[in-house]
């Protein structure tokens, strides 16, 4: 993956009638988000009185791009997924963790979760929750993951 | 009024199957770890997934995002679709641009271009140009100069469209 060499500010206007529009500016991506939010917090105070909208919030981005565009490995539909459910204490779901395009190998063949359920012996689902529950991953309320809790497969349109 | 940030930033790994469609997936973690961190994690997230997935991972990004627990009142009659347009020359000889959304009419000329000799543009342009931030273009060069500033008009949605019409 090549970092690019500019990271993405992207400052929300609200205006009188609700409709809100993006300013996009770049920085270089080489800042932290901490200055990088400093950037944007000055640049919109200089930008306020040149415009009737205001600022309802703004987003900090860095991109990773290929080296080379890969080909998809096999023919399964963006629309299979997995959901990966994550427990942040003992016995919870706390949130949830979408793969797409499930490889069908990784369900469960078996028993009465066959063909949907997704198989919790599998090396590939285990290697998974390791890296979520081994690096810090949380929920959107910044709920640490502690456990797989279950996974089934599911169709999205 | 205060800007505050969510209590987690985002990791975002997209991915597109061989129809072309795509898809992504969303990791959080807590808002003050660093992209240099999350990074190294997301090339081990990427690593787990591409196992599990038939679709081919087209790349990744991190999200920091604060908004406004109280915003204030915009300008009565503001609207979003009259653009603010500002287009910068970059030190590789390219141009950048951005838009700001409402631009207000004190910095307008009657031809509809921006008077850059105001000293709201003139400050904004400081601050682009030789502020204390690295301000670039997308290709990460830096900003040189204004080169144009002009109004324009994006067409309004219907949701847009005045209620009582």
């Amino acid at each position: 993956m090549s970092f690019s060499p500019a990271a993405l500010i992207e400052l929300v206007w609200r205006d009188e009638t609700g409709t809100t529009a993006e300013t996009v500016l770049h920085i270089s991506s080489a800042l932290d988000h901490h200055v990088i939010a400093d950037a944007a917090e000055a640049v919109s105070a200089i930008m306020a009185p040149l415009t009737g909208a205001v600022l309802v919030r703004y987003r900090i981005k860095y991109q990773w791009l290929p080296d080379e565009r890969l080909a998809p490995a096999g023919d399964t539909r963006i629309t299979s997924c997995g959901m990966f459910f994550f427990s942040a204490g003992p016995s919870a779901i706390d949130g949830a963790i979408v793969v797409h395009s499930l490889k069908p190998d990784v369900l469960a063949s078996d028993g009465p979760l066959a063909g949907v359920g997704i198989n919790l012996a599998d090396s590939r689902v285990i290697d998974l929750a390791s890296a979520v529950v081994d690096n810090g991953v949380t929920n959107q309320f910044a709920d640490v993951y502690v456990s797989l809790f279950a996974a089934y497969m599911q169709s999205r349109v | 009024m205060a800007l505050v940030n969510l209590p987690t930033g985002q990791l975002k790994i997209d991915y597109r199957d061989a129809s072309g469609s795509k898809g992504s997936t969303i990791f959080h973690f807590p808002y003050d770890t660093l992209a240099s961190v999350v990074v190294t994690v997301a090339d081990v997230l990427s690593a787990a997934l591409n196992a599990l997935t038939d679709a081919a991972i087209d790349g990744y990004s991190i999200t920091y995002t604060k908004t406004e627990d109280t915003p204030a009142t915009p300008t009565a009659g503001s609207r979003v679709e009259e653009k603010g347009n500002f287009i910068y020359r970059t030190a590789n000889g390219r141009t950048t641009r951005f838009t700001i959304p409402a631009i207000v009419d004190s910095v307008l000329n009657t031809s509809g271009s921006i008077d850059k000799a105001s000293l709201l543009v003139t400050a904004l342009s400081d601050a682009i140009i030789a502020g204390d931030f690295a301000f670039a273009s997308a290709d990460g060069s830096d900003i040189t100069a204004l080169l144009e500033a002009y109004q324009s008009f994006r067409g309004s949605t219907k949701r847009q469209l005045p209620s009582d019409r």
